[in-house]
């Protein structure tokens, strides 16, 4: 599809992490850019793979600004500036919302961080209600809606607020096979808002991050000869799906080079 | 015959009409034990009731009632702002050892500090407000405290995500996502604080008020006029205790949604 790599969107150096004498994180160096195709708007979706318990959860709250590592640095957007908390939209497993707030207030208070101006923010939150195809759930409280449309709406609000970098933390989590579908598209819909959009999931379901990919780490920690855990999570394997010609379309699942790598991915899964 | 069984059985699922019956007959029960009781310690009902009749037209129960009551909602509003305040305090380190100590002087007993209260006060009214307050902060400031330690990490997270500044994460997360929770508790405590009336009545008397003429019935052994005192308490309470409830769902129609029935 000649897709081109330009200008570095997101860097994280040295990344490690110790809480309590427990090494979690451990030298973590990950670098996303942005990804141009000729004449398509287009985001780009990078998946983090990794066994329970493996640290990603840290890694998530490093990458969003909402914790401090014990060292490294983690930058982001265009020009490089240093992330803090807001800068990037993240959803939750639970999809957390005010529950006190109904659906459009839940939205506006978000619109209203980038856009003061009470009209505009209130557009900016109509649009984006549009979008998702909620619009009829305005007046609703939280507590009245599906766990789908939970999760569209701290979707919507994460979007409203944060400019280019969404982290999906477990978004496949309890899901049944359509309702994964109908993710996995709401998730390279989202990254295709914009150009410069960037949608981060940390999950363990490998088939579903993997298939909408353009870039996968997988998170693992080193072992010694008896299978003990030696050193803190960090990343272990790195697969550039767009070199490899694996990113998203239809009937990836069917192209044996992508069943390769998904057997490929299973058999380190264990090691990590 | 299979529905009414429900009833006997552990999260048994029953319909409107069955616990209509199941009350109705719990209550005749009730009645039939009452009425055909031979205890002396427990008066007829037609005695009560007459007992009551002559509590509102000679002693001015309506009157003693409305005087308990104002100084019960008086004290239950300081008492809230006071508690409301030293609780959401707690989100800064530096006041967490006072709502700590606050709350640990749940232990102490009203009558003990009554003398306390006397000296620090000018009036019978202020000795008997400050000691409600009191009693009701001390409660009211462990419930909230508690409340506001559960709030997750993610709650907290979420609203900095959507660019927040602390203080705003307060007031979204704890302020007014807690606000339910504020009406459960005060509902609680108007409880406690209507228990607490009597006590504080028979400390000091100077006002009267129906737990003053509580224990003037005692006193003379009246027995019939003491239960007649005690369902016009139970009444009253149970009617504040709705009217609370009517309230949190006004301010709080939110709250009754998140309620999953078992």
């Amino acid at each position: 599809m000649n897709a081109q790599k330009t200008n570095t969107i997101l860097k994280a150096e040295n990344i490690s992490l110790n809480i309590g004498g427990n090494q979690i994180l451990q030298d973590i160096n990950i670098e996303i850019k942005d990804i141009v195709r000729p004449n398509v708007t287009t985001g780009q979706i990078v998946g983090f793979l990794g066994p329970s318990g493996v640290g990603k959860t840290k890694f998530f709250e490093i990458l969003s600004g909402l914790l401090e590592p014990t060292t490294g640095t983690v930058m982001l957007g265009d020009p490089l500036e240093p992330v803090q908390a807001g800068m990037v939209g993240v959803v939750q497993q639970n999809y957390p919302l005010f529950s006190h707030r109904t659906v459009e207030g839940n939205l506006l208070v978000a619109a209203k961080k980038l856009y003061p101006n009470e009209k505009e923010a209130k557009e900016k939150m109509a649009l984006m209600l549009d979008r998702f195809k909620l619009s009829d759930k305005a007046k609703l409280y939280p507590a009245q809606l599906s766990g789908g449309q939970k999760q569209r709406i701290a979707i919507a609000q994460q979007l409203l607020c944060s400019k280019h970098f969404l982290l999906l933390d477990e978004p496949f989590s309890g899901l049944d096979i359509n309702m994964i579908q109908e993710v996995q598209e709401l998730i390279t819909e989202i990254a295709n808002f914009n150009e410069l959009n960037t949608v981060i999931i940390v999950s363990h379901d490998i088939v579903s991050t993997a298939s909408i990919s353009d870039t996968l780490w997988l998170m693992g920690r080193d072992h010694d000869s008896k299978g003990n855990v030696t050193s803190g999570g960090k990343i272990k394997h790195t697969y550039d799906l767009i070199d490899m010609d694996l990113c998203y379309e239809k009937d990836i699942l069917s192209k044996p080079k992508f069943q390769d790598l998904l057997k490929e991915i299973r058999g380190l899964f264990p090691k990590l | 015959m299979n529905k009414y069984l429900q009833i006997f059985k552990p999260y048994g699922k029953t319909d409107k009409s069955t616990i209509g019956i199941m009350v109705l007959f719990q209550i005749i029960v009730i009645a039939l034990i009452w009425l055909f009781s031979s205890s002396p310690l427990l008066p007829k009902p037609t005695e009560i009731f007459s007992s009551l009749g002559k509590l509102i037209s000679e002693d001015n129960l309506i009157q003693e009632l409305w005087t308990s009551m104002a100084l019960s909602i008086k004290s239950m509003l300081i008492a809230i702002v006071i508690s409301l305040l030293i609780s959401y305090a707690t989100v800064v380190p530096f006041f967490r050892p006072l709502a700590f100590m606050v709350s640990k002087f749940r232990f102490l007993t009203l009558v003990g500090l009554s003398f306390v209260f006397t000296m620090m006060t000018h009036s019978g009214h202020s000795l008997k407000v400050s000691l409600m307050v009191f009693g009701i902060t001390v409660f009211f400031v462990t419930n909230m405290v508690a409340e506001i330690e559960n709030v997750t990490k993610n709650e907290l997270n979420h609203a900095r995500t959507l660019r927040m500044p602390e203080w705003q994460v307060v007031w979204e997360v704890i302020i007014l996502g807690k606000m339910d929770v504020v009406f459960e508790i005060i509902r609680q405590n108007f409880a406690i604080s209507w228990m607490m009336l009597t006590m504080v009545e028979g400390i000091s008397r100077t006002e009267g008020g129906i737990g003053t003429m509580l224990l003037n019935q005692n006193k003379h052994f009246h027995l019939e006029a003491v239960f007649a005192i005690q369902i016009v308490i139970l009444l009253v309470g149970i009617c504040m205790d709705y009217g609370i409830g009517i309230l949190k769902n006004l301010f709080c129609p939110y709250a009754a949604l998140t309620l999953e029935k078992r």
